[in-house]
């Protein structure tokens, strides 16, 4: 009797519960799609490839030292590290400073600004690529005045390897800050009103409050876009992509300018995975970081399972 | 009786006009000013681009160099323009168009059907290994998923799925921010409270993702079809290196394609021989691949900047 009422209480240690079909189809996709192609990543990083044909596991380190050792890895590197330390403060100043401008007066203006500024964002890069081989060219450009300046008479003259940097991010900033204005003006609309009264009673400036009160409460957004832009600069690709070979013989660009672009050169060119998923993974571990920093330190993602 | 007078209205009085604009506005109106000119200045380097980019198809390729940048030239050189697309290449250009909208419909199908339970379970269900699940999705969504296109490439070359519509379609199934994004809605939607009291009642897990969580989900849906629509209409370096066949690429994949084969970007299109298409044609061909994006980002801003702020909706 006592054995019966033991086996009758006692709680499977397997129980079914059918809600995991819900997420069956998720997980199936997440490992196809997300933790498959960093394990063949892998796995061809070190095999050899002959005539994109793989021999597993027969290349050794080999593609790890010849990668580690080509000098196209400092040039790719370099550029979107350059352009990383360019891009970031731009971004981050020039995006925060125009939220905080939109966000002094309490007008319709500011809201139709913000919407023109936001609707760059839209255009797909082929396209901003396409505007900015247009913007740069002095006979055409509505800028064009501003670039004859310069002493420059074609796109060229403007366009070249030390210049492109600068232009890259001014191409970005166009294209994507947009959205970061938006998220901005969205927190700082969200500041409490109270907060603000108290700053104005104690004879606070419009451009005060901006700088002391709305500035600060807002640093929790910046911190989350510096990271996400960090990120996005490490697999810049569509833009000095099209840029490079649209121009073609006109190009400024090398074919392995950024990290993605050498990476598809070697493979489109060679065929040769093993040598391109070492730049993918070098690229991947690099977010790897930035990701595992972003979720354990920052705070932005706090759910039942990450609390800061 | 004696008779009540009306009260007369207030005289004009600049002063209280001043008064009352300076009050609603909160600006001083040199601040004001400054302000104005600094958003006029960034309203050029927003708003120009686009604008020329919307004026070109109106303009014959002479026309480009000789007209004032954002003079307006005519109807007939846009009618022009769309006639050399839709020679170019036997009408490609509907193709592309074509694929990009079933493309984007399938993926974004794809990407809600199995979106919207994921995020449901993680939020309200409490199964083994949701936690390692969790985060995963959290880990993997900030990662660049251009870093991972060519180890993509490689698996879906061994699946031999390269050169199919499924390889761009497929992938966009695997969506951590969107289950992120519906994760967070769901536990600002649906309490805990709410969720112990159904179970009381006898609810499952599923039943209650059937009668509760899904018709909740319209919102998220919204939400998740005006993100996810832009970032799968303009993805380019997949697409680029996913689909071999020409009649098999999307239009913003289009835009890269035509620019190589005709040599209409370079400044000296003769050096090409037979010239295709010119500089008005890509203008006209990028105005056809962003418009409809525009139209819904203008329509979807609040949604997009509601989940770019995802961070601020903080689950439980």
């Amino acid at each position: 009797m006592a054995l019966a009422t033991s086996k009758a209480t006692k709680p499977s240690r397997f129980q079914f519960n059918s809600a995991i079909l819900l997420g069956i189809p998720y997980i199936g996709f997440m490992i196809v799609f997300g933790i498959v192609p960093m394990i063949l990543a892998i796995i061809f990083s070190f095999s050899k490839y002959g005539n994109y044909q793989p021999e597993y596991f027969a290349a050794g380190i080999s593609n790890y030292s010849s990668i580690l050792k080509d000098p196209q890895l400092l040039i790719s590197f370099g550029n979107i590290l350059k352009f990383g330390l360019i891009m970031l403060p731009v971004s981050f100043i020039g995006a925060l400073g125009i939220a905080l401008i939109l966000d002094l007066a309490d007008d319709r203006l500011g809201g139709f600004m913000r919407t023109i500024y936001f609707v760059p964002g839209a255009i797909t890069l082929p396209a901003v690529a396409l505007i900015a081989i247009f913007m740069f060219d002095p006979g055409i450009s509505p800028f064009g005045f501003l670039l004859k300046l310069t002493g420059a008479r074609v796109a060229g003259d403007i366009l070249n390897n030390k210049t492109l940097i600068y232009f890259m991010v001014l191409l970005r900033f166009f294209a994507s800050s947009g959205g970061w204005i938006a998220v901005f003006y969205g927190a700082l609309t969200g500041i409490n009103r109270e907060v603000i009264e108290a700053g104005m009673i104690d004879g606070c400036s419009p451009w005060q409050l901006a700088y002391y009160i709305k500035r600060p409460l807002i640093m929790g957004y910046a911190l989350f876009m510096l990271i996400n832009l960090t990120i996005q600069s490490l697999q810049l690709f569509a833009e000095p992509f099209i840029l490079q070979t649209s121009l073609q013989t006109a190009s400024p660009i090398d074919p392995y300018w950024s990290p993605n672009m050498w990476s598809a050169f070697i493979t489109i060119r060679t065929g040769d995975f093993g040598k391109s998923a070492v730049i993918s993974l070098i690229m991947l571990l690099i977010s790897l970081v930035a990701a595992v920093f972003i979720v354990t330190r920052t705070g932005m993602f706090k759910t039942d399972v990450v609390r800061n | 009786m004696a008779q009540v007078s009306p009260i007369s209205p207030p005289a004009f009085s600049l002063k209280r006009v001043y008064t009352n604009w300076r009050y609603r506005i909160g600006l001083d109106p040199v601040s004001y000013l400054f302000r104005l000119a600094i958003l006029v200045l960034l309203l050029i380097y927003f708003g120009v681009p686009v604008l020329w980019l919307f004026i070109t198809p109106t303009k014959a390729h002479k026309q480009l160099n000789e007209l004032p940048p954002l003079a307006f030239g005519n109807l007939q050189n846009v009618m022009d323009s769309w006639h050399r697309l839709m020679n170019y290449n036997n009408g490609i250009v509907m193709t592309w168009a074509w694929n990009s909208v079933w493309y984007v419909a399938f993926a974004l199908t794809l990407c809600l059907v199995i979106t919207i339970p994921a995020g449901y379970l993680l939020a309200n269900v409490n199964i083994k290994g949701r936690k390692l699940l969790l985060w995963a999705t959290l880990i993997l969504m900030l990662l660049p998923s251009d870093a991972a296109v060519l180890p993509m490439y490689m698996e879906l070359y061994l699946l031999r799925l390269i050169n199919s519509p499924w390889a761009v379609i497929l992938p966009a199934g695997f969506a951590p921010f969107a289950v992120y994004l519906t994760y967070t809605y769901y536990k600002t939607v649906m309490p805990r409270d709410i969720v112990d009291a159904a179970k009381v009642d006898g609810c499952s897990d599923l039943t209650m993702f059937w009668h509760i969580g899904l018709p909740l989900a319209q919102s998220v849906i919204a939400m998740l079809l005006f993100t996810q629509f832009a970032a799968l209409w303009n993805g380019f370096f997949a697409a680029s290196i996913f689909l071999e066949s020409d009649r098999l690429k999307t239009l913003p994949v289009g835009i890269w394609v035509m620019a190589q084969q005709t040599g209409a970007l370079n400044p000296n299109p003769s050096a090409y021989g037979k010239v295709l298409l010119l500089r008005p044609d890509m203008a006209t061909i990028s105005v056809i691949t962003v418009l409809p994006v525009i139209i819904i980002f203008l329509l979807s801003q609040r949604f997009i900047v509601r989940a770019a702020t995802a961070g601020a909706i903080q689950g439980e």
